[in-house]
């Protein structure tokens, strides 16, 4: 097992390598600088800043300069936020998606699966069909349209939740939670009832049931843990559509998450902050797909990682 | 910026900057007239989504927005008339030709086709909705003491024009059988989107051009319409930096860096550099009339409409002065609430604290 960890936590480097390398070269492509605006700057202070931040040099020695600077673990100055380093506006804007991130996917994790499981062992019931059909409504209904409808309900029109901004209160999470948690709700519904129905009618569920098990036992002792394998390899990917999902949730609610300073430090060419994010992102991605690894092991005996 | 760099001697001082998050001004004992200022504190929030700006601004967290969503105005006006704030701006929006290429090149008359072909009208009442100001200067209204060059065009009806329009448009060699093909390419943004395809239908109704739309970020847009190169006509605007003709008589210079329409006329860099050194207010007045009356006659540009800004303000907040520069001082600003709204909000009681939307964003002409 120790080796396996080593093994995927070494694999990263050339992974995390390539995406440094691509995203390096392809926001140096896009077309504009950091510094245009619709009034141009004189020559003369463009090229002052362009030394500033040493965007003068050749881009392989720049490319190489970040490789050493990131070695650091210094994402360098943002150029938007002339005051602030990259690392600065990250470790302000990440606790407050991770914690976003965190509660819609534990919501969804416990809501869905629940559904889902109730769905299955009343398979082809009333019950079952509509769960199952608003939960397609959840899937196909974009976060973009449910966000404005949950400001306009609950906080326009009854005024018992603000329309927007943030703080660690259940006031300010909960609706951009809701929102962000809904689709994957949805999902983790249907794959739960999907492979539930699966387990139950396997051959270890028939022999609980001839041993004279509860239903109760058989369910949640032995149907439970295999039927939440799909549920996890899911969790990995899905992990990484919260966090581009949060980016559209951060900006309904202009919550000060970092998923809007992946789309905006694109948009403002902010070289450095954008490069900041998506290593950020892709370290983040490859833990968690670490993570469901090791958790696929523990709830499969079968597995075994050498 | 952080708190504590920024040295300020205004009536508030920077409390607290969190990027992404608000801004914090905080009333400033030392200001020359501080017994004077009545709020204090003021909260500014970078929002991005008119949307979602509004939303907050109806459910209570704003008192004064920066803008409001583009495609509501009926909706405002019904429902939150009191609060709907719309005046005049220094600024224009305007298509820029690009003069180095064809086919606008050596083609004034072309150029002079396609500046009456559109309605101005149309484009302002069916199509931007905010009451903009149908214009054919490139000055805006209200600049001190300028007199505008009011073009001869703008005293015809529409019917006019376009019949004037369809003679130019043959004089400069083009025809229903030979119809010009253009491009017109506009930065991302559903008002530029709507002008542009109305101005487009419009060139073809009147002329029969072909147009092809573009539409770029604006990154992408801003490197495009500086280079020169692939532009045709496009997108342009200009908010006054200051109050006096001359901060948008300069953009034309051949040497200015906001040039884009690349006009490179020496009477008319002489005529800038005179303005320049001009002692004389009359002389330098009439200086930059002239200037203006060759721009317009050389058809550099298509103005469209005057500028004006949009705002839901809190009607309780009083003090705010419309004005042509959009400058409104805090210090000037004081909430009016009858006794009954003050004591069921402890917190405007207790410290005036005034939320309002802070552009997150330069004016990109929306």
């Amino acid at each position: 097992m120790l080796n396996y960890s080593l093994k995927r936590l070494l694999s990263a480097i050339p992974t995390l390598l390539i995406l440094i390398t691509v995203a390096f070269f392809l926001i140096r492509v896009a077309p504009g600088g950091p510094f245009d605006s619709e009034k141009a700057l004189p020559d003369e202070i463009k090229a002052n800043l362009e030394a500033k931040y040493q965007l003068d040099d050749p881009l392989v020695v720049q490319y190489a300069r970040y490789l050493w600077q990131i070695a650091r673990f210094d994402f360098g100055p943002s150029f938007h936020y002339r005051d602030w380093t990259v690392n600065e506006l990250i470790a302000q804007g990440a606790p407050v998606s991770f914690t976003l991130g965190t509660l819609a996917m534990l919501l969804a994790f416990i809501i869905g699966t629940n559904l889902g499981a109730w769905a299955a062992l009343r398979q082809n019931s009333a019950a079952d069909y509509s769960t199952m059909s608003i939960a397609m409504i959840g899937i196909s209904v974009p976060n973009f349209v449910v966000a404005p409808l949950l400001i306009l309900v609950f906080a326009v029109m009854l005024g018992w939740l603000p329309a927007g901004g943030w703080s660690y209160s259940l006031s300010h999470m909960l609706l951009p939670t809701i929102a962000l948690a809904l689709p994957m709700i949805a999902y983790i519904a249907r794959i739960t009832r999907g492979s539930m129905i699966e387990v139950l009618h396997s051959g270890f569920i028939r022999t609980a049931r001839a041993k004279g098990l509860h239903e109760r036992e058989v369910i949640l002792r032995h149907a439970m843990k295999p039927a939440l394998l799909p549920v996890i390899s899911f969790m990995g990917p899905a992990a990484a559509g919260i966090l581009t999902g949060s980016v559209v949730i951060e900006r309904i609610f202009t919550i000060p998450g970092i998923g809007h300073h992946f789309v905006q430090g694109a948009l403002n060419r902010d070289y450095t902050l954008v490069m900041g994010v998506v290593i950020f992102y892709g370290v983040l991605i490859i833990v968690m797909n670490f993570l469901v690894d090791l958790l696929y092991a523990w709830l499969d005996p079968r597995i075994r990682y050498e | 910026m952080r708190a504590g760099n920024l040295v300020s001697n205004g009536a508030f001082r920077l409390a607290e900057w969190q990027p992404r998050s608000k801004i914090e001004l905080e009333r400033n004992p030392y200001f020359h007239a501080d017994e004077r200022t009545i709020i204090e504190r003021v909260v500014y929030h970078p929002i991005e989504d008119e949307n979602t700006e509004f939303q907050r601004f109806r459910a209570g967290g704003l008192e004064w927005t920066y803008q409001v969503p583009s495609n509501q105005f009926r909706w405002l006006e019904e429902n939150l008339s009191d609060a709907l704030l719309i005046s005049p701006w220094f600024g224009t929006y305007f298509f820029s030709f690009n003069l180095t290429r064809e086919p606008f090149i050596d083609n004034l008359a072309l150029r002079q086709a396609l500046n009456l072909a559109i309605d101005r009208d149309i484009l302002t009442e069916k199509v931007s909705q905010f009451g903009e100001i149908p214009t054919f200067n490139l000055i805006p209204p209200g600049t001190p003491d300028f007199p505008s060059p009011i073009p001869e065009e703008a005293g015809w009806t529409q019917a006019e024009r376009e019949q004037r329009a369809r003679e130019l448009y043959q004089q400069a060699g083009y025809s229903e059988d030979r119809p010009l093909d253009v491009e017109l390419r506009y930065n991302t943004s559903e008002n530029h989107r709507k002008l542009s395809v109305s101005v487009a239908a419009m060139w073809k109704q009147v002329l029969g051009v072909r147009t092809r739309l573009v539409n770029e970020e604006f990154q992408v847009f801003l490197n495009n319409r500086e280079l020169k190169r692939n532009t045709e006509v496009f997108r342009a605007g200009w908010i006054g930096d200051y109050q006096d003709a001359f901060t948008f008589l300069e953009l034309f210079h051949s040497e200015h860096g906001s040039n884009h329409a690349g006009y490179n006329n020496p009477r008319y860099d002489l005529l800038l550099e005179q303005i320049g050194t001009e002692r004389i207010p009359a002389r330098r007045r009439n200086l930059m009339v002239e200037a203006e009356r060759m721009l317009l006659a050389d058809q550099v540009m298509l103005p469209v409409y005057v500028y004006v800004t949009k705002r839901l303000i809190d009607p309780t907040l009083k003090g705010w002065q419309p004005n042509i520069m959009d400058f409104h001082l805090s210090r000037h600003l004081f909430f009016v609430r009858t006794k009954n709204e003050a004591l069921s909000d402890p917190v405007a009681e207790e410290a005036e604290t005034m939320d309002v939307d802070q552009p997150a964003t330069e004016p990109e002409g929306s």
